[in-house]
Formats: C-alpha cells, structure tokens, sequence
C-alpha cells in the first residue's frame, strides 16, 4: 500500500432537509449554535426530543434526519443542534468545555417556543449522549427524560482503560471530529508507522489544520470538564452493546444512578458495538442499514423502538407495563430481564492460568507449584490489535491470527460438552514481571470456535509497576455471551495491543512525545499462591433458563 | 475501514438529481473556483471521465453554462470557459444595483426568525472561512448570503436572476488576491443587512444593500 502523506479527505456536510425549519439559537454569551426543529404535521404542541451532536444533524453519518421523522410521526417535536464549533455552529472547535451551559440554554430555547408543550428529553449515541449528561447537571427544569447510548457521564471511560490511554480511538475520534479549523470534517487513514505517535494525526491532515483534545487526551489532562457527577435525579434509559468500549463506565453510570433512588434508571444492554452492528453468527453477512429505504426502516425501528415507550412514559404519562430494571440479550441466545446487575442467579466461576512460558490451559484448579511464563516485549513489533477501534462487529477479525506469536501466552478450556452463559463481570488477577521501570498488560477473552477461529468476547489493559512482582486485576468489563457446545474460552495475554493502545517503550521515555524504546522481559506468575486467575460470572443452566 | 466510519456513508434516500443538473453544478462550482486555466478548452469526454458519467449529461450541462455566459464558443467551435467584457461586467454591476436593494426591502416584509437564522449560519461558516484563508469558501457564502434573501421569500425568478448575475462577476473575479480586511468589511455589511432584515425594516434593509453593493462592488 502506498501511503499518502496527506491523507486526509474533506467530508462534505448534508444539506439540511425541507422539513426541517434551521435556527441560529444564541447561548448567553452570544455565540449562535445551528439548530434544526421537525414538528409533527398534526397538532400545535408537542413533547420535544432534542439531541446535541458534533458529526452534522442533516448528514447521513448519524440520519438525524430519518430519526426526527420517526419520532415526529410518533407525536414528539424533535430538536438537532451542532454542538458549538462544529459543522454549522459558532464557537470554538472544543470539545466538553461548553456543553453544561449550552445544554441549558438550548433547552430553555426550546421551552419558550410556542411549539413546545413543556417536557424535553434528550437521545443520542456516545458524544451526543454524553452532552446528555452535560445538559442533566445543568439542573433546567424543562428537561425531563434522558436516554443515553454506548457512553458513560465520564468521558475519561472512554479515553483511557486503567489508565491506559486509548489512543486508537482518540486518535481517530480527533482526526475525523475535531479539527481546528472547523471549515470541514475529514475522513481518511492513518499511518501508524509514523514515530513518536503524537505526530500520526497532524501527519495525516498536513501539519495544518490541527486536530484539538487529543495531546489533551493521551496526557489525561481532559480533567474535570469531562466528567459530570452522577446525581441520578432524572429518569434515564440507559442503552448500551456488549462489544461497545465504554460499556464498563455505562453500567457504573447506571449502577450510580439507580443507587441515588431519586428517578427510575433503565439499564438496556444489547449484543451490539458503539454503533448498532449486532453479534453474528459464523458466515451470517453483514447487512448494512444504509443499503436501501427498506432495510433502514427496518433498522430505525430495532434503533428508536427500545425510546419509545421510555419517554411516552416520562414525557406523557402514558403506561409502561413491561418496564424492567435491567433488559439484556445474551450473545446468541435471547433477551432476558433482571431485577439488577450482574443478575442474581449469575454466580463467579474461576479458572487459573495453568501452563508455561507457551502458554496452556485454563482449569478449574491451581498447579500447587509457582513457576513463571517469560515472554519478551519488543517496542518495535507490537502486538497487532485486530478488532475496530468502534466497531469490531461490522467484519470481526479471527483472534486466532496472534495467538501463535511468542509474544502472546494463550490458556484455553477443553472444549465445552454443555453451553455456558457468561453474564456478568469478568477481570483477570495475575502477578507479574518486567526488567523495565514500568509495563502493560492486556488480556483478552476469545470464544475459540471448532473451525479454531477466535471471537473476541471481551478485553482489558492494565500498567504496572514495580515492586516486581506486582499485583494486577485487569478488569474485562461485563458481558452476556452463550459459549456453544464445542466452542473453547481462550484467554490471551500480551504486552501490547497496537495501535489501539500506546506500545510500552520499554524504557522511562513519554510514550506519546518521544521513541526511546528498548525491549523487556516480561514474566506472570502461574500456580501457587499466587496463581494467575480468570474471574467470569456464570449463568446457571445456559442455553435451558427461561 | 479504520475509521470512525464504518463505511463511506451513502444515504438511504437515493439523490434524486438528474444527471445532468448535478453535472452542471460540479462543473460551474468547478469553473467558479478556478479549478481550470483561463481560456481552457472543455471537451464532453474529457469532463465525462473526470465526472464518472456519459457524453450527454456533459452537453446538456454544456448547453445550461453557454446559456449562463460562463462557457462561450470559441473561433473552432470548442468550448471555451468565458472572459465577460468590461461592457457587460459593468451591465452586471447596473442591474444588482437596481434589483438587489428591492429584493431586500420586500424580503424584509416577511422573513420570519428562521429565515434571517439562515442568514447568520451562512455568515458564521464565512467568518471561518476568512479566517483560514480559505476564499473559496468564503466567496461560496457570499454567494448563499445574496441568493438566500430572494428566496427565504420564494421570488424564485429573482433568485435565478442574481444567480446568473453573481456567476458572471465571479468568473471574472476569480484572479482577485482578497485581502481579509476586505473581506472583513463587507462580512461586516451582512451582519448590517442581517440587522434591518431581522428587524422587519424595508427601509433599513435596502438601504444597507444598496450601501453595500457601492462599496464592495463588484461584490
């Protein structure tokens, strides 16, 4: 492949459709932020939905568009705005800085319109649901119903994992989104052989424009305006995908809101990515909903349907007779409800690292002798990380691809003769080694198929630093995933997982300004006191309960 | 298929746009921004493969832009992009100065808040545009900013008028070097327009077209 030095595309905007009336809505500090209003054709007055977004509210990236139609058509007005600095919108191109006092004031905006009957709620997707949150902590009277999706009200779950920073995704985020110029987005690839890796972006749009947030992000310097305390005082639908990456700050996002007990928290948790891409089965294709109208009616439906009577029951008094506390579908099987999560019948199940420096199995019981797996971790051939940074299930990749390099330790199970439903929380607790000052570590979980293809269930990452050994828990995230008959659960560690996270260099050297690499010998502990272990919750009676 | 995107989005509603529309608004976009050499000789193949599409779109398209002025025929037959004559340039500059002002007073009469909004949102994307330099951009608001007045008001043969009027200047203007504080100045004239139209004020709206249009003549 050659590659361009500058890469970068410009990415046209949607022209704003007929049905939708734009406005230029000023915030208290003058600074006009375009907005788009679709109301019902019956009636005067409706419920507003409103959704704040940076990727265009007339493009075709997120169809707001098709979305308003939808819920116009169901009795609610509906409300789009390009956050500040972006797209249409005045401003400067920043994200998080503005949205608590744009959010309040957008919202008043729409309740002093005589179109409005009074209740707003909010919707939308990962920035566009934490801008949500954004508007929640603003305290406006008007805003009534909150239904965020795949983010969390802390956006550092989505920049870091334990403090790792999740350079791939920032990265791409930053590149495609936040663009100081602010003339137009941009798609294209990046280079990631380009060193140190805080240059892959600028390279990529030419030294200039510049992307903002993103020295921000790798350096964790984000701070507080990214994270919005939880106070759990309005009634939420919180919907999230089991292959989402920010699902772990979801359903702490949740699990903090439904401890306040001021509103009801609805935690919906789908087989689905941080788009909509749903779990497949093997040589299922994939259907993408933008092929045709029909399959994106169809699409808008399984998409919007899960809202619905979520904010006919806040915004309208209707009834919601089915309303659970927890909705979940477990990964090829069906949905399921629960009074909470993980759910109660779910039990922890352990399984220990059993094996050497070429890995082995995972067994139910400990080797009473401790011995060390060694590897070794080169800066300069990484890890390859084979799953999209967001949307892993539109072409999964086949984990099995990395799992014979010396530089991944894989434990398996036998087999399984019965299915075994994940559901809950997983992490992996392990001592480990290096001969540099500090390490990573990253842990993956693979559902092994008879063909010996790997699905990626679940994944985490970890630093460490000495005492050597040291202590690790490596926490997986939550899943709910069926393990058929003959499928083998696989766990994968390495030290790197590139580019999806920084490469460890090895040395004392910043990870993301400088390349001062050398390679390290990396050791984790196996049997004995302090045997590396796998932690899943189980589901009794996987693939029989009702 | 590393990106944010999971694909290059295409839209579930098909573009409806003839072929040959959309190829005479890439062409005169094209034309406009200065993307050929003065005196170029367009050929229907040529544009057919540069555009992806057939020979006839590319004529009809043809026939539209010679219609406008901004293609003419040269001494052998071929089509040459145009090079209005100082004559009709200053006939252009004539009949804004006389149609424009009205346009703005009757525009006036009954624009609502959203169609002045619209207004501010084409001037929000200009004052970025100034600012990064970017004059085709910029010259693209102007452009929005005259023809959105006649129709936020739905004076459509107006808006058509203009439009034809705005493609000769900009044809001939196109070698302009734009200073920003030029282009700062007559930003600062729309915001003056946008002011007495969000007013409802005929009078006001006129007069701060017709000041305008004398000092930023030819834009």
């Amino acid at each position: 492949m050659i590659v361009l030095p500058h890469p970068a595309t410009r990415r046209p905007f949607g022209d704003v459709p007929h049905d939708a009336r734009p406005y230029a809505v000023r915030m208290r500090d003058g600074i006009r932020l375009a907005t788009d209003v679709y109301v019902p054709k019956q009636g005067q007055r409706w419920p507003v939905l409103l959704s704040r977004l940076p990727y265009d509210k007339a493009g075709d990236e997120c169809f707001m568009p098709l979305i308003a139609r939808w819920f116009t058509e169901r009795g609610y007005a509906v409300v789009v705005q390009d956050v500040r600095g972006k797209i249409r919108s005045d401003g400067d191109t920043e994200p998080f800085r503005h949205e608590i006092t744009d959010g309040y004031d957008t919202v008043d905006w729409i309740s002093r319109q005589p179109w409005c009957a009074g209740p707003v709620g909010m919707f939308g997707d990962s920035y566009f649901g934490w801008t949500q949150w954004a508007a929640a902590s603003s305290g406006h009277p008007a805003l009534a119903a909150l239904a965020p999706r795949v983010i969390s009200a802390d956006f550092r779950d989505l920049t870091h994992r334990q403090g790792i920073f999740a350079m791939e995704v920032c990265s791409l985020w930053a590149f495609e989104t936040w663009i100081d110029e602010a003339l137009y987005d941009y798609d294209g690839q990046l280079d990631w052989s380009i060193r140190p890796l805080c240059d892959v972006v600028p390279t990529a749009l030419g030294g200039r424009p510049r992307p903002a947030f993103l020295d921000d992000a790798a350096k964790d310097r984000l701070g507080t305006i990214a994270q919005i305390p939880v106070r759990g005082d309005l009634p939420a639908l919180h919907l999230g995908g089991w292959w989402d990456m920010t699902r772990r700050g979801q359903i702490n996002t949740w699990r903090q809101s439904a401890a306040a007990r001021r509103a009801p928290q609805h935690l919906v948790m789908d087989a689905t990515d941080h788009g909509w891409t749903p779990v497949r089965d093997q040589g299922e294709p994939f259907v993408d909903p933008m092929a045709d109208e029909a399959t994106m009616v169809s699409f808008l439906d399984t998409y919007l349907a899960p809202m619905a009577p979520f904010f006919d029951a806040t915004l309208r008094e209707r009834s919601w007779p089915d309303a659970a506390p927890v909705r979940w579908r477990i990964a090829h099987g069906p949905w399921e409800q629960s009074a909470d999560w993980p759910p109660p019948r779910s039990r922890p199940a352990e399984w220990f690292l059993v094996g050497d420096s070429r890995g082995g199995a995972l067994h139910t019981v400990a080797d009473d002798a401790e011995r060390p797996a060694r590897w070794l971790h080169d800066p300069h051939n990484p890890v390859p990380g084979l799953a999209h940074a967001y949307h892993p299930l539109i072409k999964p990749s086949d984990e099995s691809a990395t799992a014979q390099r010396d530089d991944v330790l894989v434990f398996q199970t036998e087999p399984l003769r019965e299915p075994m439903d994940l559901a809950g929380p997983a992490d992996v607790t392990l001592w480990l080694g290096a001969t540099g000052s500090s390490t990573y570590i990253m842990a993956r979980l693979i559902d092994v198929a008879p063909d010996g293809t790997g699905m990626r269930i679940l994944d985490g990452a970890a630093s460490a630093a000495p005492p050597w050994p040291a202590a690790v828990t490596v926490d997986l995230g939550s899943t709910g995933y069926r393990l058929r008959p003959g499928h083998q659960l696989r766990l994968e560690l390495s030290s790197s997982e590139f580019p999806r996270y920084p490469i460890h260099p090895g040395t004392d050297a910043d990870p993301w300004y400088q390349w001062d690499v050398r390679p390290t010998e990396q050791h984790v502990i196996l049997g004995g006191q302090r045997a590396a272990r796998l932690r899943c919750f189980v589901a009794p009676g996987g693939g029989t309960a009702a | 298929m590393k990106g944010f995107r999971p694909e290059p989005a295409r839209s579930a509603a098909p573009d409806k746009t003839p072929t040959s529309k959309r190829v005479y608004e890439q062409l005169r976009r094209a034309i406009l921004h200065g993307e050929f050499q003065p005196g170029t000789s367009l050929g229907e193949t040529q544009i057919g493969t540069m555009l992806g599409v057939s020979r006839t779109p590319v004529r009809e398209a043809f026939a539209e832009l010679l219609n406008q002025g901004i293609l003419e025929e040269g001494a052998r037959r071929q089509v040459v992009i145009a090079n209005p004559t100082d004559g009709l340039l200053a006939e252009v500059v004539m009949m804004r100065d006389a149609l424009e002002p009205v346009f703005a007073s009757q525009a006036a009469l009954s624009m609502d808040v959203s169609d002045v909004d619209q207004l501010r949102l084409i001037m929000i994307r200009a004052r970025r545009a100034i600012r990064a330099r970017d004059v085709n951009a910029y010259l693209d608001c102007d452009d929005d900013f005259h023809l959105h007045i006649p129709h936020a008001v739905g004076h459509h043969l107006a808006e058509d008028a203009l439009r034809r009027l705005r493609g000769l200047t900009r044809l001939a203007t196109r070698e302009i070097s734009w200073e920003d504080e030029t282009l700062d100045r007559i930003a600062a004239e729309h915001e003056a327009i946008i002011e007495a139209l969000a007013d409802n004020d005929p009078q006001g709206a006129a007069a701060a077209m017709a000041a305008h249009l004398a000092s930023s003549t030819p834009y």
